[in-house]
């Protein structure tokens, strides 16, 4: 295993009281894989990489365990983290008109990567970048490299970002959203791109994204999160044929898909769940059809059904995968009465 | 103050989430909080904000009734003490000078009422043109926009940065030393802020739907201008005005330190700052304490409840 | 660039002549007439003032000669106090004193409030954090006329460390007083403007990336944060500037420095027109200037500005 995370939870502790972003969350990524993190915003997926890279925000704090080629990375001093960051594992975000620093040159921002990590000096660190940038494909690199970020294109800075991810060669990539502020067109692109890098590199990636389109055709692995807690994983072809948690169920078939004439987009019913008021059992439980009693309250555990796969569900996989609750209604949404 | 909120609460209904409100307001469970009560409780659990809400209040108060209280006539001089005010002049009950007597022998106590009613007036009188003009030409130039809102603004840069206290000391000296004319003078700039901050809100409000609706159904600029964008400037400008009220305490209070502002008889708390400076090494350090005392309070007093109110009621901060 | 400065100049300079006749048009506003008024001035002075202004002339004229002779030659006239002394000897004398603890002051409030802004906002919520607010707050609410007799109480009479007042050429044990007096305040704002911009940088994306490309600390802040934490601070120092330039005044006056602001003050009160004009002229200039540098330095640090 190149990353192994065991059990982490993420709290922050803001004016309201304390937020459980992330709640026993164990994965694995291998090298050279591919993972998909799915959910929609808020269910703690880019928390529990930020947790991973020691990037949480002041008020949060990490439980649990994430260890690197069996190095434990919690509580490693910011010194010990800084060696990790970039060296071993590299991060590109969300928002790629924001995530460069608009007030230094592209060639400053990427050389002080190699200057600080690799010791090279000032030229060569700039010349590294330039051919970095030409990978790529940014055109006439040699001469771009000069300018600032907002003289970029949004599609051109993530080009940057990912082009800066990769100076010190990382063995894993953590992609926070790359895409979902971008054009259509350019989002190809991008993904393009990012698949041609872990041929080239071997880089591993973690893709974290709620586009289930990117996740289908780009990743090995898929994990499924809601409400700070992984509701099912495996690999993507099997968890797209056959779905094993309503939540899943419910994602895919809020899909828009061209080979089915369905006439209205299924949508789940309900309200994402309030982070600060979690259910003592499965977070899904108000918004879910295949609700049975112990829901609320039990908290599901994670556990293989298949080889590769893991589940966090009461319902039983039957009745899941037949697509609606077997010999009793299904259950309507609760909600929740305002305060 | 109060009176103030009271109005606020009248007004809530200019804001679009409290008509929201009110029409899904069928369950009886679920009840509407507007903005502006939303706001006063986040005021009320502010400590800081409400000691100085209190502070405030008393100093008003004091300054308002305290020549009731006050055994002597702020003119009168006592000629009793006359030469001796070191000893004879030290604050006490007994002879009815509660702050000690001034320099001249006239009664400190009555004489920081009269002060502190000063002070607060010019802050009051600063606000007052800085909420009116500041607002209306910051909305007006923030609401027209392109060329007419560049010239306003322009306009308003250069004003700013003209040293204006040598300008207002230069026409007290030719126009002649009058509160008139510092009012003038303080009403003159302190509008400038105010415009500023006006126009960046307005530009805000402008993009609002509300707004477009009210263009689309033909409605005119001015009408736009006073029934919509106005309302919605209401917080952001009380906010601004507490802010401001200090530095206009501190402006009168420079000049009048200086026995450039008010004149004698009349005094500020600035002057009477002056008067216990001057007295210093004279070991009658009551004359300087009393004057700034109320000076600092005022001043601490008014900055907690602007900071309570930009907490509240900005929505930027959160 | 160039260009940019040329259309900032373009608005500095007119502003400058607006001040310049907007004065002098006050002076002769004035009841009376600036010359007739009801203290009667010797005879000298009358000659110096008609052989310079040309009294018989039109007033158009004789602001046209003021204008000329202020903007070509930086001739600010005869003082209508002093029979042998002109505005610019009184202005030579003085500014000297002033420039100095100006400087002093503006470079103390500028360093001391940007790393006690910088401190408060690394360690948010730290009793450094908190007791940097403190501090500031408390400033905010002391304006230099309270500084300085608090001080004069404290250093000088009570624990007797400094003079309370005079100049001596400059010797630093003169100086200090007047540096803190006209500085403290506009530190306190200074420190308070850059913690909130500082904190509000922290939390920005560009810097989750610095962090992410494993930069210490101490690099993060220093290259990716302090800069664009500055930029607020650059816009106040305009204010900042007029409000220490007026607050030389006061601090002219409690410590008997002898700079401009005494004799701006000392002419206030003898009606001496010619030095109040000359001084708010100067004053005027150096504030516009000051802007005018403020807004190029801004316009060099962020490249998102065009020019």
């Amino acid at each position: 295993m190149l990353l192994e995370i065991d059990n982490l939870g993420v709290t922050f502790t803001t004016g309201d009281g304390e937020v459980n972003a992330v709640n026993g969350v164990s994965f694995g990524i291998d090298r050279q894989e591919t993972l998909a993190i799915v959910g929609e915003s808020g269910s703690g997926k880019s928390q529990t990489a930020f947790a991973a890279m020691g990037l949480l925000a002041k008020n949060g704090r990490a439980t649990g365990s994430v260890k690197y080629q069996g190095k434990e990375l919690l509580g490693l001093t910011p010194r010990q983290l800084n060696k990790i960051r970039a060296e071993e594992i590299a991060m590109i975000f969300q928002d790629p008109m924001t995530s460069l620093n608009p007030y230094l040159r592209v060639s400053d921002q990427m050389a002080e990567v190699l200057t600080l990590h690799k010791g090279l000096s000032k030229k060569a660190a700039v010349d590294e970048s330039v051919k970095m940038l030409d990978a790529v494909r940014i055109p006439d690199a040699r001469n771009r490299v000069n300018m600032y970020p907002h003289e970029f294109s949004g599609g051109m800075r993530q080009r940057v970002m990912i082009a800066m991810a990769l100076l010190c060669r990382p063995n894993l990539l953590i992609a926070d959203e790359p895409t979902t502020a971008l054009d259509v067109t350019v989002q190809a692109q991008i993904m393009k791109l990012l698949g041609e890098i872990r041929q080239e590199f071997g880089t591993a990636i973690i893709l974290i994204t709620h586009d289930l389109g990117i996740v289908a055709e780009f990743c090995d692995r898929t994990l499924v999160m809601y409400g700070g807690q992984i509701m099912e994983d495996g690999p993507t072809d099997g968890l797209f044929a056959a779905p094993a948690h309503p939540y899943t169920l419910g994602l895919l078939s809020a899909v828009p898909r061209l080979d089915r004439d369905d006439v209205d987009l299924a949508t789940i019913a309900g309200e994402p769940p309030d982070m600060s008021r979690l259910p003592k059992g499965c977070p899904f439980t108000p918004r879910c059809a295949f609700r049975l009693e112990q829901c609320p309250t039990v908290r599901p555990p994670l556990d293989p059904f298949e080889p590769g796969r893991r589940r966090a569900c009461h319902a039983p996989l039957e009745e899941v995968r037949s697509g609606a609750p077997q010999g009793r209604p299904p259950a309507k949404p609760l909600v929740e009465a305002q305060p | 103050m109060a009176q103030v909120r009271d109005n606020l609460d009248t007004q809530k209904h200019a804001t679009p989430q409290a008509d929201i409100m009110d029409l899904s307001g069928t369950d009886h469970e679920i009840k509407g909080r507007s903005l502006w009560a939303d706001a006063r409780t986040r005021f009320f659990r502010n400590r800081a904000a409400v000691l100085g809400l209190v502070v405030l209040i008393l100093v008003a108060l004091f300054a308002t009734f305290g020549g009731l209280i006050a055994q002597y006539e702020p003119q009168y001089v006592d000629f009793t003490l006359m030469g001796a005010n070191a000893y004879k002049g030290v604050p006490s009950i007994e002879t009815g000078h509660y702050f000690g007597t001034d320099v001249d022998g006239r009664d400190l106590f009555a004489r920081t009422v009269v002060g502190t009613r000063i002070s607060l007036l010019v802050g009051l009188v600063g606000a007052l043109v800085a909420v009116i003009v500041g607002t209306l030409y910051g909305a007006t130039a923030g609401y027209l926009g392109g060329k007419t809102d560049q010239i306003m603004m322009r306009f308003v840069d250069i004003l700013m940065s003209i040293p204006f206290m040598f300008v207002l000391i230069l026409m007290l000296v030719i126009f002649g030393r009058s509160i008139l004319m510092l009012f003038i003078g303080i009403g003159l700039i302190s509008w400038l802020d105010m415009a500023r901050i006006a126009r960046g809100q307005t530009l805000s409000i402008k993009g609002k739907e509300f707004v477009e609706a009210a263009v689309a159904t033909g409605v005119s600029p001015l009408r736009i201008i006073l029934r919509h964008v106005v309302p919605n400037l209401l917080g952001i400008v009380i906010v601004y005005a507490t802010l401001l009220v200090p530095g206009m305490i501190i402006f009168e209070s420079f000049i009048s330190y200086l026995g450039l502002g008010i004149q004698e008889p009349m005094t500020s708390l600035g002057a009477l700052i002056n008067g216990g400076t001057s007295q210093m090494n004279n070991g009658t350090l009551w004359m300087l304490l009393y004057p700034l005392f109320f000076f600092l309070i005022t001043l601490f007093a008014l900055f907690f409840v602007g900071d309570g109110l930009r907490d509240a009621l900005d929505p930027k901060d959160r | 660039m160039f260009s940019y400065i040329l259309r900032r100049l373009a608005v500095a300079v007119p502003t400058l002549l607006i001040l310049v006749v907007f004065s002098f048009v006050l002076m002769f506003a004035a009841p009376g007439g600036p010359f007739n008024s009801e203290r009667p001035l010797p005879p000298q002075i009358m000659q110096n003032i008609e052989a310079r202004y040309g009294l018989d002339q039109p007033y158009w004229k004789q602001m046209v000669d003021y204008v000329v002779n202020v903007v070509t030659r930086f001739d600010f006239g005869p003082s209508f106090q002093y029979r042998d002394r002109s505005v610019n000897d009184i202005i030579r004398q003085g500014f000297p004193v002033t420039l100095t603890y100006g400087l002093w002051s503006a470079l103390v409030a500028v360093i001391v409030g940007v790393a006690l802004g910088v401190v408060a906002a690394i360690r948010q919520n730290s009793w450094v954090d908190y007791s940097a607010v403190g501090i500031s707050i408390g400033a905010q609410a002391l304006p230099n006329f309270v500084m300085g007799p608090i001080l004069v109480l404290v250093f000088t009479l009570w624990l007797g460390w400094l003079p309370g007042g005079g100049w001596r050429g400059g010797q630093w044990e003169y100086v200090i007083l007047p540096v803190i007096a006209l500085s403290t305040s506009y530190m306190a704002s200074i420190a308070r403007i850059t913690r909130s911009s500082m904190l509000e940088v922290l939390n920005s994306n560009f810097i989750r990336t610095a962090m992410a490309k494993g930069l210490p600390m101490r690099r993060v802040i220093l290259r990716h944060a302090l800069k664009p934490a500055l930029l607020p601070v650059l816009s106040y120092l305009g204010p900042a500037i007029v409000g220490m330039i007026t607050g030389s005044v006061v601090v002219d006056v409690i410590f008997s420095t002898g700079g401009i602001g005494q004799f701006f003050v000392n002419s206030a009160f003898n009606r001496d027109y010619a030095v109040i004009m000359g001084i708010t002229i100067l004053v005027g200039a150096l504030t516009i200037g000051f802007n005018l540098l403020v807004d190029i330095l801004y316009a060099w640090i962020d490249p998102k500005i065009r020019y």
